[in-house]
């Protein structure tokens, strides 16, 4: 994992980044910045825009206007494969896992690029007992459960070694205990100095796991601050709950 | 995936047509010789639509134009002179199918064409390569003093010559197998190795290969490159071996025959490519010597049977149960999830 680094050096900074597609305004002038070594949340209504910020960090959307900065670096109109290799790695929403191969093959695949082949096996096994499905053999990723999957790609998104770690929705779809352990899991990378920006819907999970949380609204932010204040804000509230 | 060490049916049966390769001409007769060059020179097309579709997950109907344009290649050159130019000619006819098919990549995946149009592209490709051949039949087509002849294409072409020695007959026949095998075994390589995991990648999921650092236009682009090339040898073994290249050769029906073959034994099987194109070939062959009308009927019937009930190809369905039969007998445990 990278090294923990003074807290107030920033590893990402998004400057009035906006996205159109077509005549629809996902999102618009969003601005944040996180420190590094920071656990960072972002919530928001469904179709807030998260899932398209996320995107566009990661190089998949190139951003309609506005600046991203990555450990200090302008990284606006590089491609999402340079990105990756400079150190920002991604879990999708939807698990992103190549469902026809087999856990080691998509392993493999995540790992090849960034560890000496000579050492792939053993770093392979570190990340699968990290996520804990070491015992699950070498089975086609197609049966594995969602859980499983979802773990798997969290392990993949390891591989590369990364500075900032994207989560999109980690918890979706999983059961309680599975729940509590990806919690675990996120917050002791965090711990060992990962930069860690995620989205989620569970509040439970966010209160349990978040430094930071902003919240998106209609494509744009809406509100910012610890944990404590966001749940407490009675803006957020109406907007996630209405004025009933 | 296996790989060569491992006891598996797929790897006994790659034994079995080696061995079935070399003893051949012991006990057959130089026409079924002759016959068989042929069917082995048709599965470098195989591996090249291999290559391409099956282990970079883009559909190419253009096959047949790389295959053509080694073919053509080779005979022009090879004709264009009385001097010994048959192993040059062999070169550059794989070296330019390998250029085009870079070229013709570059623009496709750099311009984010999408599967399905880059289909239909490698499609146009074939018709424009064999209409433009066809129209070439007038005086004034002549390269490097070559008369091309339109839909008569050419003939008479030279076989090729290491030193003074011409491949014709058996020795034709080994050096054909050699290069099939070569390439054979070069594929299952690849497979377990840093390129065939990058090409599974971006076979699997483009975008997500992009995320973990992959650039994936790049691998599609030489990838591409690299199956035109292996057709281009393919065609100047066909030109080599059969002495004669028409128009047809670059035709999408020889690519869609390819495909079809592919297709039949799973695509992302090299081993099954091999044994399918032989056994395609003998019996397309044999149907059609015996004046069965209906052969392209029969085989229709049973490619649509085959994608219905075994829709990852029938050799890889027969490879996995004979795998399953094979445990049991050697009374090993399969791990399980």
């Amino acid at each position: 994992m990278a090294n923990m680094e003074t807290p107030k050096e920033k590893i990402l900074i998004l400057d009035k980044v906006s996205k159109q597609f077509g005549g629809i305004q996902a999102v618009e002038d969003f601005s944040m910045s996180m420190d590094k070594g920071e656990l960072r949340c972002l919530i928001g209504p469904n179709g807030a825009g998260k899932t398209t910020v996320f995107k566009m960090v990661m190089g998949v959307y190139p951003a309609s206007s506005g600046r991203i900065v990555f450990q200090g670096e302008d990284i606006t109109s590089i491609s999402a494969s340079k990105r990756a290799r400079k150190g920002m790695s991604i879990k999708m929403q939807v698990p992103g896992v190549y469902e026809e191969l087999t856990l080691r093959e998509n392993m493999r695949i995540a790992a090849e690029n960034y560890v000496p082949k000579k050492q792939l096996a053993e770093e392979i096994d570190r990340l699968i007992e990290l996520v804990h499905i070491q015992d699950l053999g070498n089975p086609q990723v197609k049966n594995m459960s969602h859980g499983q999957q979802q773990w798997l790609e969290i392990a993949m998104a390891l591989a590369s070694n990364p500075s900032l770690l994207l989560l999109d929705e980690p918890a979706a779809g999983l059961g309680p205990e599975e729940t509590e352990f990806t919690a675990e899991l996120v917050t002791s990378l965090n711990k060992q100095g990962l930069s860690i920006l995620f989205i989620e819907h569970d509040m439970n999970f966010v209160r349990k796991i978040a430094d930071q949380v902003t919240v998106m609204y209609y494509g744009k932010k809406f509100a910012e601050g610890s944990i404590d204040e966001i749940v407490n804000d009675e803006r957020v509230i109406q907007i996630y709950l209405g004025n009933s | 995936m296996k790989d060569l060490k491992t006891i598996c049916s797929e790897n006994i049966t790659a034994l079995i047509v080696l061995i079935f390769a070399v003893v051949f001409p012991i006990f057959n007769s130089a026409y079924k010789v002759d016959q068989f060059t042929g069917f082995y020179v048709t599965c470098l097309l195989s591996f090249s639509i291999i290559l391409i579709w099956g282990y970079t997950g883009i559909f190419s109907f253009g096959q047949a134009a790389f295959y053509g344009v080694g073919a053509y290649t080779y005979a022009i050159i090879s004709l264009c002179s009385d001097k010994n130019l048959t192993i040059l000619a062999a070169l550059a006819g794989i070296a330019i199918a390998g250029v085009f098919a870079l070229i013709l990549g570059y623009f496709i995946f750099y311009g984010g064409v999408n599967e399905i149009f880059t289909g239909i592209i490698t499609l146009c490709i074939s018709i424009v390569c064999e209409t433009f051949i066809v129209q070439t039949s007038g005086p004034e087509w002549k390269i490097l003093g070559v008369w091309i002849g339109g839909y008569n294409g050419l003939n008479n072409i030279p076989k090729i010559k290491i030193g003074n020695f011409v491949l014709n007959g058996v020795p034709l026949y080994f050096f054909v197998i050699a290069v099939v095998f070569l390439v054979y075994f070069l594929f299952r390589k690849l497979t377990h190795s840093n390129m065939g995991y990058a090409l599974f990648g971006v076979r699997e999921s483009k975008q997500r290969s992009e995320l973990f650092g992959y650039k994936t236009a790049k691998i599609q682009t030489l990838a591409f490159g690299a199956s035109g090339a292996l057709a281009g040898l393919g065609g100047v073994l066909f030109s080599a071996w059969s002495g004669y290249v028409v128009p047809s050769t670059l035709s999408v029906d020889n690519s869609t025959v390819a495909v079809v073959m592919v297709a039949l034994a799973g695509r992302k099987n090299v081993t099954g490519a091999l044994i399918m194109t032989l056994i395609y070939s003998y019996f397309t062959h044999q149907l059609a010597a015996s004046g069965n009308v209906f052969s392209n009927v029969i085989l229709g019937v049973l490619l649509v049977l085959i994608v219905m009930f075994m829709p990852e190809g029938a050799l890889v369905e027969l490879f996995k149960k004979a795998d399953m039969l094979l445990e049991k007998l050697m009374g090993k445990k399969k791990k399980t999830a």
